[in-house]
């Protein structure tokens, strides 16, 4: 199988991630609509003050639609600081920050299929120079990869020293399967040469995980 | 008599308040968070119409609507869908959905589809009924 051309890849990630948030912010302005339409119907209800504690019911309903404002500008927010990704093709990132900002975006993404994403953040900060749209896509990749496999509810995402150098750590909780047939399972399936090429192309090595079931991505140099 | 709904989103505060605004409308109104939930309840209930959201975690709308065809092929299933899963919800058509309705849905709208699709299912088990009645009168030579 032919490995897809970059750009394309990047697009079609770009919009799933897109396609992903802005379906979340929909949900934000049906939830606001259907509150303030609430409202609406309850004062229509009480022109001579005949619904019981309508002062509590709107409050209700305002607190509701406030906290789901808040909800969309964190996610407005979060596609904000994601689509700003291709703004350079190099550049020095913090591999933390850019794993939680897409673990953030992606959320729902994954929820639709059933899984929650656990994200151990660690002390120390890791910077490496690199394109920050293809880290992301490496990562959104493996979880993909994961997910095809295994039938896990829960992915853990932390950070391991490997030779001196941090590498990021993507494992299935209660997977199921020995580690070392889940390595020839991941091998095998369709992702995981993009994956490949997709490291290649920014100085990163990916390994199937020999202890536990997940797959491990390591950087040739840091900053 | 007041037509029961069953009612799937997984979005809770968005069901919370949906619910809420169909009461208002004198519909009797049954909220649940997921597809294997409504599964569930509709095994258990006989509901007059039946509104599914397409996409809900681990179990999706369109899965939902297969699941409750096969437990009771005459309750009519309204699909809400999101305009970028039109094609899910034509999908849902092709499996028997009654009709499908893009979110966010003016409240009416959505009240007018679904005492469209009580009348379609009370007709349809009106004929149910009249062909048992043809069915016994024959049997007995009438």
């Amino acid at each position: 199988m032919s490995t897809p051309d970059v750009n394309d890849s990047k697009a079609e990630f770009l919009g799933a991630i897109t396609c992903s948030v802005t379906h979340e912010i929909q949900n934000v302005l049906a939830i606001i609509k259907e509150n303030s339409g609430l409202m609406e119907d309850f004062i229509l209800m009480n022109p001579n003050g005949s619904v019981p504690g309508l002062e509590k019911k709107l409050a209700a309903c305002i607190d509701k639609i406030k906290k789901q404002a808040y909800r969309g500008v964190g996610l407005t927010s979060e596609l904000n600081s994601f689509a700003h990704g291709p703004d350079k093709t190099t550049t020095s990132i913090n591999i933390v920050e850019l794993i939680k900002k897409l673990v953030a975006v992606s959320e729902r993404f994954f929820k639709l299929k059933g899984i929650d994403i656990l994200l151990t953040v660690p002390d120390q900060r890791h910077s490496i120079t690199t394109d920050p749209v293809l880290f992301q896509m490496i990562i959104f990749s493996c979880i993909n990869c994961l997910i095809e496999i295994f039938k896990s509810k829960t992915m853990l995402i932390d950070f391991q020293a490997h030779q001196e150098l941090p590498c990021v750590r993507l494992s299935m909780e209660n997977a199921g399967m020995e580690p070392q047939v889940a390595a020839s399972q991941i091998i095998q399936t369709d992702g995981w040469k993009n994956i490949q090429h997709l490291c290649r192309k920014t100085n990163m090595n990916i390994t199937p995980q020999k202890q536990t079931t997940g797959i491990r991505i390591f950087f040739s140099s840091l900053q | 008599m007041k037509i029961k709904l069953l009612i799937a989103d997984d979005e809770k505060e968005f069901i919370e308040a949906l619910a809420q605004r169909l009461e208002i409308r004198d519909f009797t109104v049954t909220a649940v968070t997921s597809g294997e939930a409504a599964i569930e309840m509709a095994a258990k209930i006989n509901f007059d119409v039946i509104i599914l959201d397409v996409l809900m975690p681990k179990l999706t709308g369109i899965e939902a609507l297969k699941q409750i065809k096969k437990i009771n092929p005459i309750t009519p299933i309204i699909m809400l869908t999101g305009e970028a899963t039109v094609e899910n919800a034509i999908q849902g058509m092709k499996l028997g959905a009654f009709d499908f309705l893009i979110k966010p849905t003016k409240t009416d709208t959505l009240s007018q589809k679904i005492i469209e699709a009580n009348e379609v299912k009370q007709r349809h088990e009106e004929r149910i009924r009249q062909a048992e009645i043809d069915n016994i009168l024959r049997t007995r030579g009438w």
